[in-house]
């Protein structure tokens, strides 16, 4: 070949082969590998600086990892640690005021997984994968169940935090109730079969009416209804899921207007089934249904794992040594007689703040890895009976201490996470309020398709039908999870 | 007499400076005293005022960081929304109710003071509580009270022979008694006001009209409110303003439910600022709920102002 | 004016009513405040019990409510002392003088306080973070300003008002300066004025809640906010709440007792506007 010829097809390869590896790298700025705490080794190469972390202390578990894992970090690194708490209702607004105007006031903040949208949005989400592969310490992602991780730590593609706590529906009873000898006679009598926790929608009535005793101030359980939000979990978590409800398709069309949400929802509202609940139910959010369960008056009682550790304590329950778990119950297919069940899922995971300075980014994934890592942990467990770790949950002994543990590993592979669209707040509000609506004797058709169609003007006025935006299913959020885990090269037994 | 000297001449110049600079600072004394709080409060509030009108006509929200300049889009927004007419109709509604419903009572009770003779201190002080919680404690201890299987209402009706309620679960008595618990908090305000306003009457028209042989409610009629005129509208405007903002209190009784007939402008515009993340509809919203306020204020200020000059 | 017997016996009846309405729902609040966890709320509602004060040290202890206690006392006497410096001076002003404009800025002032807080929260922050105010005592100072000066304005000049000119002019023609005038003369007349209006902002800056909550840190966060903490999604901490409340309310209380007679006094001055 000639030697202008030859010239120009090396130079014609070497760009080729320079654009091909740039597309091939990760889109992440690097960092480079730093050194993290190290209780083992007794490592402390970020002693005596201080991180900032904007809380919220909602749930009594959150106070508590406070103290068991914050003072355990301090104490392995030398860190200071700053910490400021909010009530849960008024942290949003902070932070989003904050991240509105590029601020930098905290390093870590507490993110509920509906908030990632709005966050990710304004900027102010610092991606974790170049830190894991700069030094993953003990944070082991892998050991948190795919749909959980999926939902609480990332959003969408991209790994932000390190979950905080995973919040996935549980069902409380009464223990003393369902195995008194006399209770179990009269039920025999009344319907002619065993007492047994309920496992299907009707099993749920049957007991529920047997136990709902006014004069004796007991009633058969207890769901809320009082806020949008509220509402529409317990309609979903309880009932919609598993029913095969689902809250979009693959194109963002909205499913609250198919024969089965109708189904439910009626069921949900249904006076037959408000009567078998404590008065004032209508107005009823997650605290007073806990505290009518915890203070006596309910049989039953659908729940989240976070309030566990609240109704098995003594001090805050007058019922904590006669409450058992066990799945929520599902529908009866007719056809098939199975039992389906389907959850939800959500939860807060700690994040860093994007807007803060390198140095002070390393402290902060310092701070997850070990902190919220796997050692420290286990002692919370033990304590606490609070675990979201795979590990945790299946360890022999902890399960035996806490006979709850594999329902609840159960619980957290099946969960499918609430959409975390910036515009879904408003979208949930409109569910919610068409839901409550029901409860005043609307009909059942006509209130959930207006608000059906109230949802579709909410998606399209955010651009999202144009744009031809994807709603990420279940699947594809797994696939989402162990894409990242193959790209940090972790092993997970569902991948 | 001689020629000035130049350091005469000097002299005189300054005289006759400070002089004028006498009469103008005299002129304009009325600024030296005003200066320092117009300065505070330009410099503090004017920017953020500014800033949240300007806001109104663009679209700024928590979901991106673009903010494209769309001048009336957010206000039809808002004027067509089904949900912000519920709630103007709610805030109006709210507002007459506790506004009169404080004013009532609160100068009801002033004018009983005028009968008791012993513990008027005492009483005096009692009432005044309710003024001086914050709204939010206000609104959890009556939530507290209210519950119905926990609270103390509910277990001193039965033993009046009446059936527990469930007050703020159901749709026609939530807001009833959410205007109640606010008239709680601020009749003693109107108390306090009225109160003092009719201790502070003088004492010769009482005395003549007595002379006279007139009756309690003619005297009422014709004398006392009058005089009290000022004081009422003074009142009465204080509470309007505020009532209009009421927010801490509502949100933690009822957060607008159920169903949304204790939905407040305020709480509005926050859910739509905060959770759903449309803070220049909220700007909008509440530049509306400013001219409203202004309108209804002006027209009281006038009223105010005319009595006054005639007086 | 002469009343019966009769009207007096009804006057006491309604007043004890509505004494006890207002007694019976505070002290029965209060009282949570010393119940251990297990009775915050239980039904029928425990009133022997043994009272503990464990929810006081959590709040304090624990939860470092000192902190905001502190931050309170600093930030409402704070605000309230600067908003009398600058609106006194001001009040007098558009009281005594006449000039162009001088009921348009009053107007204007007074409006100010129909403002509601949501809007001006973000821009706020903005001005906080350019001038670094964020967390810092003065700048909470200054935010509060924008809501006490112009209620400060507006009763301190009707108490001005209702003082004839003359005062003052008696003085100027002995001798004395317009300032000093106001100082020896009409001041101590008005002082009642002063306190009501004090009082009044005191209570206002003490339990405002929104504006701390956004524009608080740390060293800001105020006892309102705080006590927020205590509603969590969970349940409510009664017992905790009920602390804090009682710190929140003691105080106040207290200055309100103290200052009575100049409460009453005061606001009787001023009321012609």
């Amino acid at each position: 070949m000639m030697k202008a010829t030859r010239l120009a097809v090396y130079s014609l390869l070497l760009l080729v082969l320079t654009v091909g590896f740039v597309s091939v790298m990760p889109v992440y700025a690097q960092v480079e590998p730093f050194e993290v705490t190290d209780p083992a080794t007794g490592a402390r190469p970020f002693e005596g600086q201080e991180l900032r972390i904007i809380n919220t202390e909602v749930v009594p578990i959150l106070a508590y990892e406070h103290e068991v894992f914050d003072a355990a970090y301090v104490e392995a690194s030398g860190v200071n640690l700053i910490y400021e708490n909010y009530d849960q209702g008024a942290l949003l607004p902070v932070l989003q005021t904050m991240c509105a105007a590029g601020g930098d006031d905290y390093d870590i903040m507490f993110v509920e997984d509906g908030w990632s949208g709005t966050l990710e949005a304004l900027g102010c989400l610092e991606p974790l994968t170049p830190y894991y592969l700069a030094a993953p310490g003990d944070s082991h992602p892998e050991d948190y169940t795919l749909r959980a991780f999926g939902t609480v730590a990332m959003h969408n593609e991209t790994w932000y935090g390190m979950p905080t706590l995973i919040a996935v529906g549980m069902f409380a009873y009464r223990t003393d109730l369902f195995s008194d000898p006399d209770e179990q006679a009269a039920f025999q009598e009344q319907y002619g079969r065993e007492l047994t926790v309920p496992e299907s929608w009707d099993e749920l009535v049957e007991v529920g009416e047997f136990f709902t005793r006014p004069d004796e101030e007991l009633y058969g359980f207890n769901y809320r209804y009082g806020a949008p939000n509220n509402i529409l979990f317990d309609y979903m978590i309880h009932f919609g899921f598993s029913r095969g409800v689902d809250f979009f398709d693959a194109d963002f069309n909205p499913l609250f207007a198919t024969p089965e949400a109708f189904d439910a929802a009626a069921f949900f509202t249904g006076q037959d089934f408000l009567n078998l609940q404590p008065p004032g139910r209508e107005s009823f959010q997650f605290g007073e249904v806990l505290q009518n369960y915890s203070q006596g008056k309910v049989a039953m009682y659908g729940t989240e794992s976070w309030a566990i550790p609240l109704l098995l304590d003594p001090e805050a329950s007058v019922v904590a040594d006669v409450t058992g778990f066990a799945p929520i119950p599902g529908w009866r297919n007719p056809e098939t007689g199975e039992i389906q069940r389907q959850l939800l899922s959500a939860g807060p995971a700690y994040m860093v703040n994007a807007n803060i300075s390198p140095e002070r980014k390393r402290l902060a994934w310092d701070y997850l890895q070990l902190a919220h890592g796997q050692q420290f942990a286990r002692p919370m467990a033990e304590q606490y009976g609070a675990a979201q770790r795979i590990s945790l949950l299946s360890d022999p002994e902890l399960v035996e201490q806490y006979p709850f543990f594999p329902a609840l590993l159960v619980a957290m592979n099946g969960g499918i996470g609430r959409p975390s669209e910036p515009w879904w707040p408003e979208a949930e509000n409109a569910l919610g309020r068409g839901l409550q609506a029901l409860l005043t004797g609307a009909p059942v058709e006509e209130t959930l398709t207006a608000a059906n169609d109230e949802v579709v003007q909410i998606v399209t006025d955010a651009g999202y039908y144009e744009s031809g935006a994807h709603y990420v299913t279940v699947e594809e959020r797994e696939q989402f999870v162990c894409d990242l885990f193959e790209e940090v090269n972790v092993e997970h037994s569902e991948c | 007499m001689t020629a000035p000297t130049e350091v005469q001449q000097a002299s005189i110049q300054t005289a006759a400076f400070r002089r004028w600079l006498y009469r103008v600072s005299q002129k304009y004394v009325h600024w030296f005293f005003i200066a320092p709080a117009l300065l505070a409060i330009l410099a503090v509030a004017i920017y953020p005022i500014v800033y949240s009108t300007g806001l109104s006509f663009f679209r700024v929200s928590f979901d991106s960081r673009e903010r494209p300049f769309v001048l009336l889009e957010n206000f039809i927004w808002i004027l067509n929304d089904s949900d912000y007419r519920i709630v103007l109709g709610n805030t109006l509604l709210y507002v007459l109710v506790t506004v009169s419903g404080a004013f009532f009572l609160g100068f009801g009770m002033a004018l009983l003071l005028r009968r008791i003779t012993v513990g008027r201190n005492w009483l005096r002080l009692i009432l005044i509580l309710p003024l001086t919680i914050a709204p939010i404690v206000v609104g959890l201890t009556w939530n507290w009270m209210l519950d119905p299987l926990f609270g103390l209402i509910n277990w001193i009706l039965p033993g009046l022979g009446l059936p527990p309620q469930t007050w703020l679960a159901s749709t026609s008595t939530a807001r009833i008694v959410v205007m109640l618990v606010d008239i709680w908090q601020w009749y003693p305000l109107v108390f306090l006001i009225m109160d003092a306003g009719l201790s502070g009457l003088p004492r010769p028209p009482y005395e003549s009209a007595r002379l006279e042989g007139a009756s309690n409610w003619t005297i009422f009629r014709r004398i006392t409110l009058p005089m009290l005129r000022p004081v009422i509208l003074v009142v009465l405007l204080l509470r309007t303003v505020d009532a209009f903002r009421t927010f801490d209190l509502v949100r933690v009784m009822t957060d607008g439910g159920p169903a949304y007939t204790t939905e407040m402008l305020s709480m509005y515009l926050y859910r739509t600022a905060f959770n759903f993340n449309k803070l220049s509809r909220a700007g909008a919203g509440a530049t509306i709920m400013l001219i409203v306020i202004g309108i209804v204020s002006a027209l009281m200020f006038r009223f105010l102002y005319r009595e006054v000059e005639r007086r | 004016m002469q009343y019966s017997w009769g009207q007096r016996v009804v006057a006491y009846l309604v007043f004890m009513v509505m004494a006890i309405l207002v007694v019976i729902p505070l002290m029965a609040g209060l009282l949570t405040a010393f119940k251990p966890q297990i009775i915050w709320v239980s039904s029928p509602p425990i009133w022997i019990f043994t009272p503990t004060l464990e929810n006081f040290e959590f709040v304090f202890v624990q939860r470092q409510n000192l902190l905001h206690l502190r931050n309170s006392l600093i930030i409402a006497t704070g605000s309230v002392t600067i908003a009398l410096i600058l609106g006194v001076p001001a009040a007098y002003a558009l009281a005594r003088f006449r000039f162009r404009g001088s009921k348009g800025l009053l107007q204007w002032l007074i409006s100010l306080r129909m403002i509601p807080p949501i809007v001006v929260v973000l821009p706020f922050y903005v001005l906080f973070q350019t001038f670094d105010l964020r967390n810092t005592h003065i700048g909470m100072i200054l935010a509060y300003l924008t809501f006490l000066i112009p209620l400060v304005i507006w009763m301190m000049r009707g108490y001005f008002v209702e003082i004839p000119s003359a005062m003052e002019e008696c003085a100027m023609v002995e001798g004395y300066s317009r300032l000093q005038a106001l100082r020896k003369v009409v001041l101590p007349v008005v002082t009642p004025g002063i306190i009501a209006t004090a009082l009044l902002n005191f209570i206002f800056a003490w339990n405002e809640y929104f504006l701390a909550l956004i524009l608080g840190g740390r060293n800001t966060s105020t006892l309102p906010v705080a006590t927020a903490t205590y509603v969590g999604r969970a349940r409510v901490e009664w017992g905790n709440l009920f602390a804090i409340n009682l710190i929140i309310m003691v105080p106040v209380i207290i200055l309100t007792i103290i200052l009575r007679r100049q409460l009453v006094k005061g606001l009787s001055l001023g009321l012609v506007d």
